[in-house]
This record gives structure tokens, sequence and C-alpha cells, in this order.
């Protein structure tokens, strides 16, 4: 399969005034589509994210967006641009459909009557039409999120970079903000960052795992779980067991199931005690960070 | 609970930023008012910087503006459970509701007096820094700050935390606290200016929460030794007010506070569910995919625009800021008074005046506010990122900000407009002039304040957040009025400034629209490269730092911003030349230093002639030409000059007048030297001795002229329409120059003068045959022939003798007939007139057309003056009387022979219309009418005491003639308010105050005083002895060139009509700075059985004799002193009131009892009340039955 490389990223780093290194030599490359891009709180994602919605100048490093300099040319890429920022307010006393009106107008939609039908349509698939003429301070949580969405799909941008977009949404609006997101994807590079590795396995073709500002992970899902196949292990054990096995072996993860703590462990050969178990992207997550924090400690 | 809340509280603000920088902010400001000698709070002259007075008066300024830290802190403690999300876990847990409430407050209450205690902390370090003045500072002690702190601080603190704690309680919310704060800082300023009559102020000492009126009251005739060694005590007033306000306090405290309300969560805050329409399925097929287009710039910006300015002036703190202007500026409105509390008309000119100088302080802070708010908005509601990321161009965001910004600006002298021109409704007044309103507001006011809107934002765009951004702003400001202070005096410096308009009805802009126009240009160019700057550099995203920023600099700009930065570049440097060449290389520009280190070596160099003769001039016949729309004067005089000495004089000094050229003065048998060009002075040397008694002429001749533009120090005598310039500005003067010299005491040291000698002493004989305006000015002969331009009309003293045209100017002929001092006024100006021959002497007064009101009781004031005076003292010298306005640059009224210039902003404006109201414009007309006599026939002898002849004499002739119009009962309120700035005048007393006969030029003596001595002189003597007193007087020195009276010549006339006690009374006052303490205390009233009433009025007595510096010391009081019962209070000016007894009474020291018999029952009893006695404090002489 032959992929146009829509936006290359080289060698990005930065560090904050604070002294905290946010990014360290990031590289990728991202065709059209969707890019799912994972990381825990604090692994440099908003970062990132901000650089490439020319929010933030790097230390170092350069990224070009279909021929555009985003570094250089800030001004010629947000004319392309989407971006919803993982948290943001709105301003006071002002209506969902006239703030989205107006950010329009700064988008570009100049046109009075392409304008009212982006709006209105925008709204529509958010699905806060009903409720545009309420103040946008006054909205929950979660529609006030469905509003980012709908100001970052304005002026139908080549580039869109959501940054934690399902955060507060009910399942159904996750569904039909992801079902909104595949039917937009196949035109543009769609970013999306979060944590929650289920958002990426349902609609990324590629995707990439960030720790510690450090990409260390990248390439398609469905690739990346299969390399891991037949290396996962699992064992139900009690609270103590699981201290004590967290010791001795390679576990990527531990969770719950209806009371009881499921172990995962990464390993060529099952342990003792242990059996199979089918790879997930979740597994390829966590046995990525627990490598990264391995590699940090050794 | 109470000890742990209290802790957490504690610990809790002194971690908080806003609790250092509020520290810092109230350890500053006192160190720097200490430090800086131009913001000095209480002290000056005599007063020492760390007098207790000072730091009183300090602390209690700046509890007014504590009273915004009280704000912040206490309701933050009240509110911020709920702010910060904290409440609903608080509330559930087992709290008691006093401990945690009370514990809470005090906690507060602490850390307001922590921040407070900066306040004496700063200015203790301020006294202790080595550059200060050691002369001006006394021994420091604890107890100097402590005192203060702990009368007055700690309960006005309470106070207002019992007060803001309550509202917040009640309201939850911090903005209600604020509303509460303002609404309380308002009333208290409306309430200081609509209760400002001198008989309100001891209700406004009791009932303000601030105490500073308290003080004001307890020190308010404080001399220089007793605030310099007094310390406020709990004691009186201050006891009684701090009495009252602590029971306010804690009754809101504890009614307001709910102490003991259980903790709850507040209603407001569950949020209203939104109800939803029903979905519109079709949209969901809308296309939503319109792409984003290029150069749509225009439209952005206007939405941007739009968006901006709904934002800003959709806020309630804008509907906030709009009340509080209006309020403010309404606040002002009861206090365009003039003279002795009688109103002004409300002039447009004083209108615009007053809303520019209302707004100026507020405006710096909207500017700080709302810049750092619209600038930082997005970041600030969290849109940033979002908004950020459009595809916008930074210009588009600053300029749209900025106009949102700059229309706030605008909107709030359209606002002051609209007030003003209501206000000038109201009262009745329509000549609104609105041009004048447009042009001086919007350019001369709004302009300034704009760039400086542009330079706040350059400060937010370079900054990382909006807290730098607007310390940078407030920084530069503080900084900028400390400008003078480090020696940058010139406007060029001053970011935004001009020189300072002075508008003029009779001359309109003058020369300040020129200056104006080259100043905005040079700073607007600035403006816009720091506005090119700003976008530049504006901020995108969250944390771009500057020096990234500064890298796209060259991105942002495009060559357009590049060429506009660097054609305004040019635009700036070019203009600065010009204003430089204009101000510095045509004009000469001094600092105030400067000035005052050229007047201390031009003394040291010539100090040494004050007493070598030179000629004295005894006739003049000037030759002025007169150019006003050029502004030059073509002058020449012929003169005669006389050696009146007894030595030969073989050279004297000239001092060359200011703004001239071509200077002459050719004497026969002699010739002036070379030009000293520092001190603008040369030597005139004989080549022929002129000796004692020779009379020879000469002719001195200049031209005075303009060119050019000055950035400050503008000549004011010379000018479009309403020129007035006296023969001393004008003509080259002779001798060393005593006006010259330096005043300050202090300034005198720092330059090693020794301490000025204010007038030579009474008794030096040698000055007996000097007049007061200095050796060498007599009486003289005088003619001029004086012209200028066709439209107007031209005046000297003398009389018309002929007037022709020629050559398209007005020519004028003036000759005096009698003899008259060599101090002469040359006018030139277009004005109406109106005239009236009157016994013989044409009356006439000249006024710009809109200022016609009081034209005829200036008129019926010179008649009654020239009756009385005519008839007391002796005939009026002069066939003419003229009063001429003159524009308000300079605000005196000054009488020359036969020609009195009167300044438009006295007299003219005066609103007369209320009975009620002291009459000034008769007063002052009538003042300066006796001048005639008392100055124009009369002069004095060049000693102390010199000013009581001319000036007391005149306020003492003026005085009868309005008890005759007006009656002793409404001369009471007058004599109250000389009385009054007296008391005040000898407490602001920068050297030693003098006894009245060797009053050293000191106004409050000469005046205030004066006034009080010779009305109680009249009363003593009665009105037919002292006219004879002064006749004879004015008899024997009438016109004498070789002899002056002095005050002993005076004293000798009073003693001649005075019986023995009478002289002992007279001495008192003359030679003693006496002052006495009368008061009613108590009075009764009992029904006689005959049907008439027995008033038993308990009275106290006392004398005491001050030094010059203050310092008091009881005397025995043995006088007779009035009393009087009045059927209605005497201080309704404009009451019928009926004076039932009037009665004198002799009394001792001490208390005594009197008994009076009347036949109506009296409502008022008064001791003294008709003010001839210096009393300490008139307000405890009226009793109420």
């Amino acid at each position: 399969m032959i992929e146009t490389r829509m936006l290359e990223i080289n060698n990005i780093t930065k560090t904050y005034a604070n002294g905290v290194k946010a990014l360290n030599g990031v590289n990728l490359s991202i065709a059209k589509g969707m890019f799912g891009l994972l990381g825990p709180n604090g692994a440099g994602k908003s970062s990132l994210m901000r650089t490439i919605s020319t929010l933030q100048q790097p230390d170092t490093g350069s990224i070009v967006f279909d021929g555009t300099d985003v570094l250089t040319q800030p001004n010629e890429l947000r004319q392309r641009l989407g971006y919803l920022p993982q948290d943001f307010g709105v301003y006071p006393r002002i209506s969902a459909y006239d703030l989205l009106d107006h950010l329009a107008i700064l988008k570009g939609l100049s046109n009075k009557a392409q304008r009212k039908e982006a709006v209105d349509g925008l709204l529509a698939h958010t699905n806060l039409f009903q409720h545009r003429k309420k103040a946008v301070s006054g909205f929950s949580g979660g529609m006030r999120q469905r509003f980012g969405i709908a100001q970052a799909l304005l002026g139908d941008p080549d580039l869109l970079i959501v940054d934690e977009p399902t955060a507060g949404l009910d399942p159904e609006e996750r569904n039909r903000f992801h079902n909104l997101l595949v039917s937009l994807g196949e035109q543009k590079v769609v970013i999306l960052s979060t944590h929650i590795v289920d958002d990426v396995s349902e609609l990324c073709a590629n995707m990439a795992v960030l720790g510690n500002g450090e990409i260390l992970l990248q390439g398609n899902p469905l690739t990346v779980t299969e390399e891991l196949k037949g290396q996962i292990w699992r064992k139900v054990v009690t609270l103590d067991e699981a201290t004590q096995l967290e010791s001795q072996l390679a576990v990527i993860s531990k969770r719950l199931f209806a009371g009881k703590t499921v172990l995962h462990v990464l390993a060529p050969e099952a342990p003792e005690g242990f059996e199979s178990a089918p790879a997930t992207l979740e597994d390829v997550y966590f046995s990525t960070l627990h490598r990264s924090r391995a590699n940090q400690a050794a | 609970m109470l000890l742990a809340m209290l802790r957490f509280e504690w610990r809790y603000f002194v971690r908080q930023p806003s609790f250092i920088v509020t520290c810092m902010v109230f350890f500053l400001l006192p160190f720097l008012a200490m430090v800086v000698d131009q913001v000095q709070i209480g002290s000056g002259g005599n007063v020492l910087f760390n007098s207790p007075f000072a730091i009183t008066q300090s602390l209690l300024i700046l509890g007014i503006f504590g009273m915004f830290m009280v704000v912040n802190f206490v309701a933050n403690t009240a509110t911020r459970n709920d702010i910060n999300l904290m409440a609903e876990i608080i509330s559930t847990k087992p709290i008691k509701p006093l401990g945690y409430n009370l514990g809470r407050f005090i906690g507060a209450y602490l850390v307001c007096v922590t921040v407070f205690a900066m306040v004496p902390l700063g200015l203790f370090f301020g006294s202790i820094m080595p550059w200060l003045d050691a002369e001006r500072l006394g021994a420091n002690s604890f107890a100097l700050y402590l005192a203060p702190f702990l009368v007055f601080s700690l309960t006005t603190i309470f106070v207002l935390a019992s007060l803001f704690y309550a509202v917040a309680q009640q309201f939850k919310s911090t903005m209600a606290v604020y509303l509460s704060a303002l609404a309380l800082f308002i009333s208290y300023v409306i309430a200081g200016q609509v209760f400002d009559e001198p008989d309100q102020r001891s209700i406004r000492a009791l009932l303000d929460p601030f105490a500073l009126n308290t003080f004001g009251e307890y020190a308010r005739y404080w001399t220089a030794f007793e605030k310099n060694s007094l310390l406020p005590a709990l004691d009186g007033f201050i006891l009684q007010n701090r009495l009252l306000w602590l029971a306010i306090g804690s009754v809101i405290l504890i009614v307001g506070g709910g102490l003991f309300r259980p903790l709850s969560l507040s209603t407001k805050k569950s949020k209203t569910l939104l109800k939803a329409e029903a979905i519109d399925t079709t949209l969901l097929t809308k296309n939503f995919q319109h792409r984003t287009l290029t150069s749509n710039a225009w439209a952005q910006f206007t939405s941007r625009t739009r968006f901006e300015i709904k934002q800003v002036f959709l806020s309630p703190a804008f509907l906030v800021l709009l009340l509080f202007s209006s309020f403010q500026l309404i606040a002002n409105f009861f206090e365009i008074s003039g003279m002795f509390g009688t109103p002004n008309w409300p002039l447009t000119q004083t209108m615009v005046s007053l809303i520019g100088g209302s707004f100026s302080l507020m405006l710096i802070i909207v500017i700080t506010y709302y810049s750092a708010e619209v600038v930082w908005r997005e970041r600030t509601v969290g849109m940033g990122d979002i908004v950020d990321s459009m595809p916008v161009h930074n210009l588009t965001f600053w300029l749209s900000k900025l106009v949102a910004v700059l229309l706030v600006v605008i909107a709030l002298y359209v606002l002051g407009t609209v007030c003003a021109i209501i206000n000038q409704l109201l009262s009745g007044y329509s000549n609104i002039e609105l041009g004048q309103y447009f042009i001086r507001l919007l350019y001369f006011d709004a302009l300034p304040f704009c760039l400086l809107v542009l330079l706040a934002f350059f400060l937010q765009a370079i900054s990382p957040n909006k807290y730098v951004g607007m310390l940078l702003f407030v920084g530069y400001f503080f900084v900028s009025l400390a400008f003078s202070q480090l020696g940058i005096e010139h406007n060029m410096f001053n970011f935004g400034a001009g020189p300072r308009l002075q508008y003029s009805d009779l001359n309109g802009y003058g020369w300040f629209m020129q200056t104006q126009h080259w100043y905005m240009f040079y700073w607007l160019s600035l403006s816009v490269v720091l506005g090119v700057l700003s976008f530049g550099l504006w901020q995108r995203g969250p944390s771009s730092n500057l020096k990234q920023r500064l890298s796209m600099l060259g991105y942002q700009l495009g060559s357009k911003g590049w060429a506009v930065a660097t054609v305004a570049l040019l635009c700036f440097v070019g203009s600065g030349a010009w204003i430089h060449y204009n101000t510095k290389v045509l004009n000469d520009f001094y600092s105030q230093d400067e000035i005052l280190d050229f007047r201390a070596d031009y003394e040291k160099k010539y100090v040494e002639l004050e007493l070598q003769a030179f000629p004295s001039v005894t006739a003049v016949d000037a030759t002025v030409d007169i150019y006003p729309s050029e502004r030059r004067i073509e002058a020449s005089a012929a003169i005669k000059v006389v050696n009146r000495s007894s030595q030969a004089i073989n050279r004297f000094l000239v001092n060359l007048p200011q703004h001239s050229r071509d200077v002459s003065v050719t004497i026969v048998g002699g010739q002036l030297g070379e030009v000293d060009e520092k001190f603008n002075t040369a030597w005139f040397e004989f080549s022929q001795p002129l000796a004692p008694g020779e009379e020879r002429s000469g002719v001195i001749a200049v031209v005075r002229e303009h060119k050019g533009f000055k950035d400050a120090g503008e000549d004011p005598t010379l000018i479009n329409n309403g020129t007035f310039i006296d023969n001393f500005a004008l003509f080259p003067s002779f001798g060393f120059n005593e006006g010259i010299r330096i005043n300050d005491r202090h300034e005198r040291r720092k330059r090693d003068l020794e301490p000025l000698q204010r007038a030579y002493l009474l008794e030096d004989s040698s000055h007996y045959n000097e007049s007061f305006f200095g050796p060498g000015v007599e009486f003289i002969d005088f003619s001029a022939t004086i012209s200028t331009s066709g439209d107007q009309f031209a005046i000297a003293p003398g009389y018309l003798q002929k007037e022709w045209q020629q050559d398209g100017r007005n020519y004028y002929r003036y000759e005096m007939d009698a003899p008259m001092v060599n101090f002469f006024s040359l006018m030139s100006a277009k004005l109406e007139s109106k005239k009236e021959v009157y016994k013989g002497i044409d009356l006439e007064v000249y006024y710009h057309a809109s200022h016609a009101w009081n034209i005829d009781r200036m008129l019926e004031s010179a008649k009654d003056s020239i009756d009385y005076f005519q008839q007391a003292f002796g005939p009026y010298q002069h066939k003419q009387l003229r009063i001429i306005e003159f524009p308000g640059y300079r605000g005196f009224a000054q009488s020359f022979a036969n020609t009195v210039p009167y300044s438009e902003g006295i007299g003219f404006i005066t609103d007369l219309r209320d009975p009620k109201d002291i009459d000034p414009v008769y007063y002052v007309t009538a003042h300066e009418v006796a001048h005639q006599w008392w100055g124009h026939q009369l002069n004095a002898a060049n000693v102390q005491g010199s000013a009581i002849l001319s000036e007391s004499l005149s306020q003492y002739s003026a005085l009868m003639v309005m008890k005759n119009k007006y009656g002793e009962t409404r001369l009471r309120k007058f004599l109250t308010y000389e009385l009054d700035r007296y008391l005040r005048g000898r407490s602001s007393e920068l050297l030693e105050e003098m006894p009245f006969m060797r009053s050293e030029n000191q106004q409050y003596i000469h005046y205030q005083k004066g006034s009080i001595v010779m009305m109680a002189l009249e009363h003593e003597l009665g009105e037919t002895a002292l006219n004879q007193a002064l006749r004879g007087l004015l008899e024997e020195y009438k016109f004498r060139s070789d002899l002056y009276p002095t005050t002993l010549d005076l004293l000798r006339y009073l003693n001649e009509v005075a019986t023995p006690e009478q002289q002992t009374t007279i001495q008192d006052m003359f030679a003693q700075i006496t002052l006495y303490d009368l008061r009613a205390t108590a009075v009764e009233s009992e029904t006689l059985a005959d049907g008439k009433f027995k008033i038993k009025l308990t009275v106290s007595a006392a004398k005491y004799s001050a030094d010059g510096k203050g310092q008091e010391n009881e005397q025995p009081f043995a006088q007779d002193v009035e009393i009087a019962l009045f059927s209605a209070d005497p201080n309704d000016f404009g009451a019928d009131n009926k004076v039932i007894y009037q009665g004198v009474h002799s009394l001792q020291s001490g208390e005594s009892t009197l008994e009076i018999t009347v036949d109506t029952l009296p409502t008022y009893a008064g001791i003294d009340p008709f003010v001839r006695f210096i009393d300490r404090d008139t307000g405890n002489n009226i009793i109420k039955l």
C-alpha cells in the first residue's frame, strides 16, 4: 500500500522553562486518515498536539504539513487546521450559535449562507442544535466537549487535531462522535490523542505510543498487536499473590475482573500457572510502557 | 476550633501571592512617600517628615486605600468555600458554626492588620534612609508609629472587616462585597463634598469611619510645634468616633455576620438543567464542510471588534465603572465653589476641566485593568488554544481589542460630557459649548490616555502573563510620577504628555493647539511603532516565550508592517527633533532644580548690591505697540531718573526682561555695558556719575516676542486676546531683584544660602524712604501712547486724551494727572464694555461677552465703595475707574492706578443667585477699589508690616462697605471664614508666624487676620474714631515719596483716638500673637412672672499667647466679651434673624454664668458671635436653647 505522507515531524524537542523535558526527539510521519496517539498522563501528548497546532514553538526540529512549514508559516497552516484542545473554557454570556458563528468567521467562512449552513449542520451533528440559544458557559461538561468538536470541524480542515476528545462524553455521544470522525477521516489527517486504548483500536489505522516525551512505538494497531501474539499470558490470582508475582515476572498489567485480580505477563513461554491470552492493543500499550520503564530503571 | 480555624486562615493567606503583593504595596507606598520630596503626606515647612502628625495623616489616608485590601481578604475568606467548590466537602463535616466562623473572621482580620502594619513599618524604614535631610527629621520613637496604628488603624480595619464579612455572608458573592466597598467609597467621597460647611465639621468628625475628618478636626489648627510634638490620644472627638464605630462594627458582625448560622450550601449554586428542544434531523444532512477561505481579514476584524465591544460593554464591571465615574463626577459638581463657598456658574471650560480632573487617576486604573482583561481574555476564559489556532492574523486580534479598550476611554468622556451638560442645564446655564467639549475632551484629554492604552497593550504583548503586564504598566506609571523628581521634566520624555492646556474663554486655546499638534504627532508616531511591535509579538498559544516570538517578528509583520514601523519611527524622530529645536534651541528649557540653582547663583553673585543705590524713576512716557496675533510688543519709554541716595551713583545693575530682544537703556551721561547671558543682566556705567538729588532723562526700549513654542513656562502676559502685562515684566528693572531670591528655607540650605530675611525690621528706618514695591519704585508722572490691532482696544492707566486709527491699528493716548505709583498695567483685548458716569467719575467694566452676570454688582460695589471711602478717608484721586477682565491663566484681581485687572476665574463667573451665599464679587471689587486709597494714595515703607497698610486697611474698608449693605449678622459668616483661614494659614506657616504689625508678606496675616483685627478695632474704637485715625494717617503720608509710613505710624494714629485701656488691647492685637478660647457651654431659660424670660448662659473664656512656632502659654483673661441672643440660627445667612439681645459682659478666665432677662424667648445664644476675638474654635460659640 502506497501512502502519501502528509505530516512529517522531525526530531521535535521541547524543554519547558521549569526544566521538564516534554518532548525528546520526536519523529513521526503521518498519512491521511486517523492517527492515534496513545500515552499516559504527562507523556507529552498535549505538548506535541499544541506544537503541531502552531501554539507552541519547539526548541529544535521541524514539522511540515503538506508542504507548509508549520513552525515558520503558522498562519498558512491555520487556514487548514482544526484543533480541539484537551480542556478549554468559553466566553461568558454568549450563546452556542453566536459563538460558533463568530468562530466560523474567524475560520474564514465569510459567505453568510454557507456559514449558516455549516454552523447549523455542526450543531446538529454534535446534537447541540436544540441548545443553540443557550449560553455555552452554562453547558454541562459533555455538551461543552461537543461544542469543542463542532468548532474544530469548522471550515473543513485538512489537519484535524483532537486532544482527548471523548473525555466526559457518555457512551452514546462517544459512538456518535466516532462515527463522525470516521466519516471525515479518509480525506484528512486526523490526529487523535487519548489515553483510552479502545478509542485507538476502534478508529485508527495508525498509531504511536508516547512516553516521557519519546515515541516508544509506532505502527498499525493490527500489526503491532499481531507481533505480541502468543506472548501474553494471564492468571487469576489473589491480591497477595499478585504482589509476589509482580516482583518475579514482567507483569504488564494488573486489572480486576469480577473482584479477582487478573495479571497479564509478557513472556516467550508460559510462566507456571499462567494460561495463554489473546493479545490486544491494550497489551501492546502496557507492554510498551513496561519496557520503557524497565529501560529507564536500568 | 476557633484557634484551629484562625491558624488555618493565617497559614492560607501568608502563602497567597496576594498577601505578599499587598504587603509590598503597603510597605512601598509609605516608604516612597517618606523618601520622595514631592509626595509628602502631612509634612512640609516646619512640620517634620516623621512628626506624629505626618505619620498619623499617612496612616489615615492609606486607611482608605486599605479598604480594598480588607475587601480582598475578607471576601476571600467568606466566599472561598463556594468559589473553590469546597463547600460540599466542608458543609458535611461536623463543625460548630461559631468557632468556625469567628476563627475565620479573626484570622482574616489579623491578616489585614498584618498587611496594614507594613504602613508604619514602611514609614519607619523610609525615615531612616541616609539621604533624607536630617534637619527635617525628629527623634524616631516606637510610640510615634504605634499610637496612631493602635488608635486608628486597628479599629478602622475591624469596622471594615466586619462590614465586608457580613455582606459576604449575606450575599455569598465576591462581587457583592466589592460593590459594597465601592458604594462605601462613593458615599464617603460624596458625603465629604456635600457636608463641607464649617458648622458641619463636628458631625463629620463623629461619623467618619476612617477617622480622617476626626483627626482633621482634632488637629485642625495645630501649629507646626503641635504637629511635631502631639500624639493622637483617645479623647474628645477621637474617642467618641472610635467608640461609635467599634459599636457599629460589632453589631454588624453579630447581626449580619451569620456567626451562629450552621454551614450550608448557598442555594444559587445548583445549575438549572437545560431544557431541550426537539431535534430537527434535516439539519444533519446539511453540508457543514464549507472550506476556509483566505483574505477575509476585514470580515474577521469587524466581527472580532463587535465581539470585543460586546464583551466589554455588556459586562457588569463596565456598568459599575460607569456608575462609579458618574458618581465621582457628580460629587465634584457640588464643589464648584469659588471664593467663600459661593458657587461659580458651571462654565463649559470649568466642566471640561472637572471631567478631566476627576477621571485622570481612574483612567489609569481603567487602562491597567481593561488592557490586561481584554488582551488576555481568551487565556482567562480558556478559549485561548481554540482562538489562537484560528487562521486570523495577529493584527486583527490586536486592533479589535485595541478598539474596544479605546472605546471604553472615550465612553467615559462621553458619559462625563452628558453628566456635565445635564448639570449645566439644571443650573440654568445655557451656554453649552459642544465644540469645546469635543476638542478638549477628545483631543487634549482622551488622546493621551488612548496612547497610554497602546503602551499598555505593548507591555501586555511582551509579558508572559497579564499580571506581569499590569505590574509593568503600573510600575511605569509610578515611575513617570517621579520623573520630575529625577530631573526629567520635559514632556518629550513623558509618554503621551504635552504642555498642559489652560483654557480661557477670552483667549481660547491660545498657543496650546500648536504644541498639542506637535506633541501628539510625536507620541502617536511612537505609539504606531509600539503598536506594530505589539501585534508582531502577539502571543499565540499558552506559552511561547518572547525570544521565539522575536524570531518570528519578520514573518508576522511582513513588508507592510516593517514599512509602517519605519515610517512611524522616522516621523517620531523627525517631530522629536522639531520639538527639541523649538523648546530647547529657539527657547530655553530649565528644570525646576536648574531654575532654583540659577536663582541661587543670581543671589550669590549680586546680593552685595542689595543695599546699593540705583536711580529711581520719576516720570514715564511710554510708547507701546502691541501686535496680539503675532504675540509681539514693541515698547519704549522716555523716563526721568533721580538719585535719591546721598552718594553719587557710578554704575547700577540692569535686569533685562524675559522673552525679549533689542533691549536698550539710554540715560544721559552713561551707557549700558555687555549683557551677561547667564543672568540676563548688564551693568549701566555712568561716565559722569549721577550726583545725589540729580535728575536726568533717558529712554528704555524693548521688543518682547515669542519664537516657536515652549515646553513649559509660556508667557501668559502677551497673548492673542487678553494681553495684560505690567511694567516690571515688560521693561528692564534696576538694581538687585529681590524677587529672584529663593524663599524655601530647605532649598536655600541645600544651596548654601543664609536663611532669608523676608523683610527688613520694622524699626530699620533706613528703609523708610523705600516703598513696599521695593527700592526705586515711587510716585511718577505717567503718560502712554499705546496701539494695538484694529479689532482690539488697549488700556493703560490715565485718562484717554486721544483715540485714532492708523494703518488699520487702534491708537490711544493716556495721560495721568495725579501722582501714581510706578506700577502700571498695559492691556489689549477684544471685550464688551459697560460704562456709567457716577458723581463725575467714569465707571467702566470691560468683560467677555459670555461673562456678563455680575457686571451690575461690580458697578454697584464700586459706587458704594467710592461713596464710603470718599466720605471716610478723603477724595478719590482719579476721574475714572476701570475694571478689566483678563484670561484665567492667572487668578487674581490687582489694583493699578484707576485700573483694576480682574481674572476671568474670579468674580465674573460667580453665581450670585442664592442670597444666602457670601457675595465675593461685591467684596473683591470693594477691596480693589479700596487699594486706590491704601496702596495708591498711601504707600508703605519697605519694612515688616508693609502689607498691613495696603491689604489689611483695604480689607477693613471693603468689610465696612459690606457691612453697610448686608448687615453685621451676615458679616459673621464672612469673618468665620476669615478666622478659619487665618488659623489654617498659621498651621501651615513655613518659617515663623509674626505678630500682626510685623507681618512679613504673610497672606494669612495681612488678609485674614487683618479682617478680624480691623473689625474688632472698629467695634472697640467705633467706626468714626477709627476712620478718623486712618484719615489722619492718610493725610500725613499721601503721595509722599520721601518718607513712607509703617505700622508704627498706624499704631500712633490709633493710640491718639484710643483710651488707655483700649491702647492695651490694641497692643495685644498688634504686637502679640494672641489666641482665645471662648465657649458657650450651657444655657437654660426660665419664664418669669411678668412674662419675660430669664436666660442663664454658662460661658468659659481663656487667653493664650503664642510664639512664632505655635507654642502657646495661657494668660489671664480679663476682657469685655459680646454676648448675643438670636431668634434664629445665626449660621443661616439667609434667615430673617433678629438679634434679641446684644450686650457686653466682662469675663475672667474660666467659666462664668450670666443671667439675661429678655422679652421674647430666643432660640440661640452665643458668645462673641460677631467674631471679634481670634478664637481657636468658633464651632462652640453658639448654643441652641
